[in-house]
Parts: structure tokens; C-alpha cells; sequence
């Protein structure tokens, strides 16, 4: 073998690992398109509409959510499977749900306000924790800034919260999910 | 010196070992997506995947998802040596030949 060929194995090497580092990032970029559509549309809605009739537009927002999730969960188990941090993940998942509905028995908030910056709060520390857990550094750093950006807005711009958190918040994980989707598409 | 490795030197199989590497040691990547990341047919991809086992460079395994039956492949850790010492070889080979023109 000569220098010339060894560059080019060396090429599709670097080809072929750059699209492999794409794997499994199509389904956290549907996540974040369904998540940011429920979170825009419901946060919009709650702002510019306020009303008990929420109440049933955000649990079939909701319900929307989940069976969306489910879709791309089951996808994301085709194209890629943790054996070691699935379990683990999937555990850590249920706790926080777990402590997270207890905790908002507990505190008992009394506005709409109020349960969205606690859901942010705890959907922010199980992605920082979880990015611990699997070593991703962006989810870290994703949950840490989406939930001082949720209570710095709760705390300093509280009479336009649902339109500022809608707009950032779901406008910016539709923008960044679809981005991680086309990402991924390029490469088959 | 490092040595190429001639299971491995051959061109598809060179980006099958390149793609699993890139994935860490727990992680296994379904046939169907590594088929359409490499760009190849399922005849092709299972015929090199053949090889690669029969050497104990990769494992593949079957599991249920949503109750359809799912292949899924992984590096050894056998696998991951020999390409890690493969692209030694070959960035040993690409090096000698910078020095020589410098010279």
C-alpha cells in the first residue's frame, strides 16, 4: 500500500465516523420538535386565551406529546440500542417523574406559572443529571441554562412569562430539533 | 511497527469497523441504520458482517422492539484493538512517505 491510498482509507474513515456520530441524534431531534410544538402552542395559548378551556387543551396537547414520544422512542430503539445506560436511564426517568408529581403535590402551586416553571425545573435537572449519567455534555449544559433562563424569567419578566417561555423555550427546541434532524438526515 | 490488518483493509469493511468504533463499547447500532449510513445493500452489509464475526471483530445480536425482531451490531473489544493498531498502520504509512518528501 502507498501514502496515497493510506490517505484515502484514512478519509472514509473520518467520513464514515463524523456520519456515525450522528446516529441516535434523529430521535432527540424529534423529541424536541414534538416537546417545543406542545410547549409554544400551550404557552401561546395560555397567555393570549387564559381560561378554564385550557385545562383540556393542554392535556390533549399533552396526550399528543406522549404518543409522539412514543413513535420516536420506538424508532430510536431500532437505530440504536444502550445496553448499559438503558436501564439506568430508564430508571432515573421514573423517579424523577415519581418525585417530581409528589413534589408538585406538595408545594401545591396555585397558578399555571407556577407549574411550569417547577415542570421546567425538574424536566432541566433530568437532563443535566442524565448527561452526567451517559457523559453528554450538552445536556448538562442544556438543563442548567433552560432553567435559570425559565426562573429568571418567572422572577423579572412575570406579566409576559407564558409568551416569553413559549417562544424561546418551544420556538427554540423546534429550531434546534429540527436542525438535529437534518443533521442526521444528510447521512441516510 | 503497526501492521494493517487484511480483514480489515478491505474498503467496506474498513467504514463498517470506522462507524462501529465511533460508538462506544456498550452501544449497538441497528443493521438497518448502519446499512443506510454505509450506503449499501443488505446482501453486501450481512456478507462483511459474516466475515467480521468469524474473526471476532464484531458481535451481532436479535432483540424485540414493538415486537418486531431487530439485529443489532456491536464492536468487540478484540475489533477495536485491531482497528485502532489498523489506523496506526496506516498514519505510520501516510507519515513515513511526509518525511520522505521532506527530505
Amino acid at each position: 500500500m502507498d501514502s496515497r491510498e493510506a490517505k484515502d482509507d484514512l478519509d472514509q474513515i473520518r467520513e464514515a465516523q463524523s456520519a456515525a456520530a450522528t446516529v441516535g441524534v434523529r430521535g432527540v431531534g424529534w423529541f424536541l420538535v414534538i416537546w417545543g410544538a406542545v410547549w409554544l402552542i400551550g404557552l401561546s395559548l395560555s397567555h393570549f386565551a387564559p381560561g378554564s378551556w385550557l385545562l383540556w387543551v393542554w392535556s390533549l396537547l399533552l396526550i399528543a406529546g406522549s404518543v409522539g414520544s412514543s413513535i420516536v422512542g420506538v424508532r430510536m430503539g431500532r437505530e440504536i440500542r444502550y445496553a448499559d445506560t438503558g436501564p439506568r436511564q430508564a430508571s432515573l426517568y421514573l423517579l424523577l417523574v415519581a418525585f417530581g408529581a409528589l413534589w408538585i403535590v406538595l408545594a401545591a402551586p396555585s397558578t399555571w406559572e407556577q407549574v411550569a416553571v417547577l415542570l421546567i425545573s425538574f424536566v432541566g435537572f433530568g437532563a443535566a443529571t442524565s448527561g452526567i449519567l451517559i457523559e453528554a455534555r450538552s445536556l448538562v449544559i442544556i438543563g442548567v441554562v433552560a432553567t435559570v433562563a425559565t426562573v429568571g424569567v418567572y422572577f423579572l419578566l412575570f406579566p409576559i412569562f407564558g409568551l416569553v417561555i413559549g417562544i424561546l423555550g418551544g420556538g427554540g427546541m423546534i429550531v434546534v430539533g429540527s436542525r438535529l434532524v437534518y443533521q442526521r438526515s444528510r447521512h441516510g | 511497527m503497526a501492521e494493517l490488518d487484511p480483514i480489515i483493509h478491505q474498503p467496506v469493511r474498513l467504514r463498517i469497523m470506522a462507524t462501529l468504533a465511533q460508538l462506544d463499547d456498550e452501544t449497538q447500532i441497528g443493521f438497518t441504520t448502519l446499512r443506510e449510513l454505509l450506503g449499501l445493500s443488505d446482501g453486501n452489509l450481512s456478507a462483511h458482517l459474516r466475515k467480521l464475526e468469524e474473526v471476532g471483530f464484531v458481535s451481532v445480536s436479535k432483540a424485540f422492539v414493538a415486537r418486531k425482531p431487530q439485529t443489532y451490531v456491536r464492536v468487540t473489544g478484540r475489533g477495536r484493538e485491531r482497528f485502532s493498531i489498523h489506523v496506526e498502520a496506516l498514519q505510520a504509512l501516510l507519515g513515513q512517505a511526509n518525511q520522505g518528501e521532506k527530505t
